[in-house]
């Protein structure tokens, strides 16, 4: 395989240019490219492709060699083969708001970015799936649907940016998944482009397809089994009625014990949010929605159901939270209000560039009864690193973002950070649960794959990868430690991320 | 069902470890074809492969590992028996809201390797929805997990959902966690006799913007009917097409509903709303549930498509008296074959139907076949691009072909 970072093409001033053999490679991969696509949907100048350097985590960069944006499958096709031709790898792209590293064209290489595939194909109602091209913005589609009682479930906090592609790679969460799943509970098919160019389906608008589940497979491979073209989703009833209330506790102690209470007592609410002290003071200063500023934690809680039924839930949820100790329990009054909440909880990474100049985000996961452990060694961690974190998570689901503020500045200081990640999310090991609820490996978290996993575990993923993705050349050095295959190599973490969303 | 296999031998390992170490040494030594075999429940299933090998029985993996109520998870043994793990979670007043038959006898690993669903999947789903962790091990003894014990968890391939319906082919479940939901409280049937598969189909439309949340919706052919009401030991008309609908909630919540569901389908140009009652209804659940096994019926089928074409699809059947029922939200059709025909005819029947599921966008696959067809009938329909991709990830877990031969489309 050859590693076009060393290969840069004329005008680049790249002091790594090395052999005009190689060079030759390169400058034919452009040109055929743009027989294909056209010199408007190519990039290459290095000014250009700075941008492309890195998606939400910021730590690892590396500038691919070629950006290319497709607007079909068949051109998809004939990029693919191109890069297989040449022995160069490709990685596919969304809008690059991968929190994990998913998109980074480690090894440099080939970008397909997929943003201009971002098409609605169609809605059927009757039927309740609609089918997408990859590059649609995941809000977007549920701007299309509003008003037909129908929504599509995944709501990440970015969903005003990432694509519907890239939620397939990564099996996007969101606040909503509490109750109605995450991407892979809502994905009926797939059509993509193989790592070798081939244009294969799996599943499609019926239930069930004879065989195994490819497309649950499919969901999550963060891109290693090739480029997503077609989606078929699940469209989801809206609720009948729902109630978004705010619980404000003295503590996040006395916040977690509620969730744990709630969930316990057999009630799943459509989400429940937590949001600590330190959070809640940078929302207030961006959104001045009126948050006690004294509150150890809020919780946001969402119960959805029959209009007959949701204020029985909600009067035991109340009853829950004052008996855990909230100080009081607030109704949002309007739907303004309700879309107030959700703005503030979903920008909420926005506004902690008002706390620190630099943060990084964690993606834990704990059993939900071990979330006042976890967020107490959170707590002891930070004091002991001597570094501030915030908390704002998806609490019904044990799926922690501790986010922990820093200078980047200050080499000492990233240090300490990454010694905190690293236990905290040691500590989610520990305690039964698992390195990433939605944000994926990447490249971030290969090197916890070898405590998630024993060695067989890790074969038996690299033998799949491998039948996916035999020459190893999409998306290479993701997800698994190693695989034998090319790039697919160890990458170190040397640095905390800062990152955008969770 | 009886075992019709002809296997020679039977292995039930003590524990996953045992299970290793004998596949590995099977890979290694006599590379004698393995049947894992959970409750025995659906060995009928490519009835007509007869070939030697051993029966791997998961019996002794029966444990229950690990059960924080308070999380909502739960971790068993593969060979738990359905029943003994819906007694274990109901006593935490908890249930895992999926259909499966036979539950005396299925096991939880063999019905995740079958990927059995019955009527509430429409509201509740399959073990895709529930499944968040599992070990298993391939044929050539490697013991592998993936998931784990939390309800999100990204990391790694999710082999948990390759496993569900690979029917033993990609490796043995020995251990699974699953996901589960507060047990409801009750649930009611309403019976809903209509005149014609059109107006099946115009109720079932109309429920998909109803304010009323239904778990089920199952339309049936008059042949199918009859049996309904017998087994259920129920009184309702049968000449015509029917639509059932199931809620679940609490008495106020059906109340509610029933109500509203009425109001909502009077112009429909239905003939009759019954409502089945509370214990009635859990009866005729567990007859919808129990339906795909037909018994001594000469061939049972499942086609699935969209959902607004199960109708025509229904319609077909009542043509030809086949005995089938449909959940007509998820647009899957279970049916069995009259025994009024000759091997021939039956033939000829499974080919029109898996002609007429692929004309309507769908596909057919045999769930049963018997012996005097089971050679001559195409069991998986019409072949598709993504069969070759399946066969390169069973050759690299199995590359010697050991697991379940011949369950799988590509072979």
């Amino acid at each position: 395989m050859i590693e076009l970072s060393l290969v840069r093409l004329s005008p680049i001033k790249d002091n790594r240019m090395s052999s005009s053999a190689t060079e030759t490679t390169a400058q034919q991969l452009i040109r055929r490219f743009r027989d294909v696509v056209g010199e408007e949907a190519l990039l290459y100048r290095p000014e250009e492709l700075i941008v492309y350097e890195c998606d939400g985590y910021v730590v690892e960069k590396k500038v691919p060699d070629v950006v290319v944006f497709p607007e079909s499958r068949d051109q998809i096709v004939a990029l693919v083969r191109i890069c297989n031709e040449l022995e160069v790898p490709f990685v596919p792209r969304g809008a690059g708001t991968s929190l994990a590293g998913g998109t980074l064209p480690v090894g440099g290489g080939v970008m397909i970015t997929l943003t201009r595939m971002h098409d609605i194909l169609e809605i059927n109602y009757r039927d309740r799936y609609a089918v997408v091209q990859p590059g649609l913005v995941n809000v977007h589609l549920t701007q299309a649907l509003k008003g037909s009682g129908y929504h599509y479930a995944p709501d990440p906090s970015s969903q005003g940016a990432c694509t519907l592609g890239g939620n397939v790679a990564t099996n996007s969460g969101g606040p909503h998944t509490l109750k109605y799943g995450v991407t892979v509970n809502h994905v009926l098919g797939i059509e993509f482009v193989s790592p070798q160019g081939e244009i294969i389906q799996i599943g499609g608008p019926e239930e069930e397809s004879p065989g195994y589940d490819l497309t649950g497979l499919f969901v999550g491979s963060e891109g290693t089994f090739g480029i997503c073209t077609k989606i078929w989703v699940r469209l989801t009833r809206d609720p009948a009625a729902h109630r978004t209330l705010l619980g404000v506790f003295e503590t996040v102690k006395d916040a977690t014990e509620t969730i744990s209470a709630i969930i316990g007592a057999g009630i799943i609410p459509a989400a429940l949010e937590m949001m600590d002290q330190g959070i809640i003071a940078a929302l207030e200063d961006a959104f001045h929605f009126g948050f006690p500023l004294d509150a150890g934690a809020v919780l946001l809680i969402e119960t959805d159901g029959l209009e007959i039924s949701v204020e029985e839930e909600v009067r035991q949820i109340e009853q829950l939270c004052t008996e855990n100790g909230a100080r009081e329990v607030r109704r949002a009054q309007t739907e303004q209000e309700r879309q107030l909440l959700w703005k503030c909880r979903k920008q909420a990474f926005g506004a902690i560039g008002r706390l620190s100049p630099s943060y990084c985000t964690q993606d834990g996961v704990v059993p939900r009864t071990k979330l006042p452990e976890i967020l107490d060694f959170i707590t002891e961690s930070s004091e002991r690193h001597g570094i501030r974190v915030v908390n704002v998570f998806h609490a019904g689901d044990g799926n922690i973002h501790p986010i922990l503020l820093f200078d980047e500045r200050d080499p000492e200081q990233i240090q300490r950070v990454m010694q905190a990640s690293d236990e905290i999310l040691n500590r989610c090991i520990d305690l039964g649960g698992s390195v990433t609820g939605e944000h994926g490996i990447g490249v971030e978290k290969i090197s916890f794959m070898s405590r998630l996993f024993t060695e067989e575990d890790l074969e038996v993923m690299g033998r799949i990868r491998i039948a996916m993705n035999p020459k190893g050349n999409c998306s290479p050095s993701k997800m698994l430690p190693t695989a034998g295959a090319c790039g697919m190599e160890h990458i170190e973490r040397s640095h905390p991320g800062k990152q955008a969303h969770a | 069902m009886s075992d019709t296999q002809e296997t020679k031998s039977e292995f039930a390992p003590a524990s996953a470890k045992e299970l290793s170490r004998f596949l590995r040494e099977n890979a290694t030594d006599n590379k004698t074809p393995i049947f894992p075999v959970g409750g025995r429940t659906a060995l009928q299933f490519l009835g007509h492969r007869r070939q030697a090998g051993i029966l791997l029985s998961t019996q002794n993996l029966t444990g229950v590992i690990d059960y924080p109520a308070r999380d909502m998870t739960i971790t068993v043994g593969s060979g738990l028996r359905m029943t003994d793990l819906k007694q274990i979670l109901a006593e935490q007043n908890q249930e895992l809201p999926l259909d499966i038959s036979h539950s005396q006898r299925a096991t939880i690993g063999g019905a995740i390797a079958c990927n059995v669903s019955g009527p509430r999947r429409f509201a509740q789903g399959t073990f895709r929805d529930y499944l968040i962790g599992m070990s298993a091990v391939d044929a050539e003894g490697r013991n592998f997990h993936a998931g784990g014990r939390v309800v999100k968890n990204v990391a790694g391939y999710d082999l948990c959902k390759l496993m569900i319906g690979s029917r033993g082919t990609l490796g043995v479940l020995t251990e699974v966690t699953l996901k589960v939901k507060p047990k409801q409280p009750s649930l009611e049937a309403v019976w809903i006799n209509c005149d014609s598969f059109q107006t099946v189909d115009r109720v079932a439309e109309r429920l998909l913007t109803s304010a009323t949340r239904p778990v089920a919706m199952e339309a049936f052919t008059p042949e199918a009917c009859k049996f309904i009401v017998a087994d259920a030991r129920i009184s309702f008309p049968t000449k015509n097409p029917v639509l059932l609908i199931i809620y679940e909630g609490t008495q106020q919540e059906l109340l509610w509903q029933i109500g509203t569901l009425r109001s909502e389908i009077a112009e429909l140009g239905i003939r009759s709303v019954e409502e089945v009652g509370e214990d009635s209804s859990s009866v005729l659940l567990g007859t919808l549930t129990e339906f795909p096994d037909g018994g001594d019926v000469p061939a049972t089928f499942q086609s699935n498509m969209c959902p607004s074409q199960v109708a025509s699809f229904l319609e077909f059947c009542t043509q030809r008296d086949i005995s089938a029922i449909a959940r007509m939200g998820n647009g899957i059709v279970i049916g069995h074959l009259s025994d009024d025909l000759g091997p021939d005819s039956q033939t000829t029947q499974l080919s029109e139907l898996t002609t007429k599921a692929s004309e309507q966008g769908g596909n057919l696959i045999l769930l049963n076949a018997d012996e005097s067809i089971a050679n001559d009938v195409n069991w998986w329909g019409h072949p598709e691009d993504s069969w070759r991709l399946m066969k390169t990830i069973k050759q690299s877990l199995d590359p010697l072909g050991l697991l379940n031969s011949g369950a799988t489309p590509f072979e």
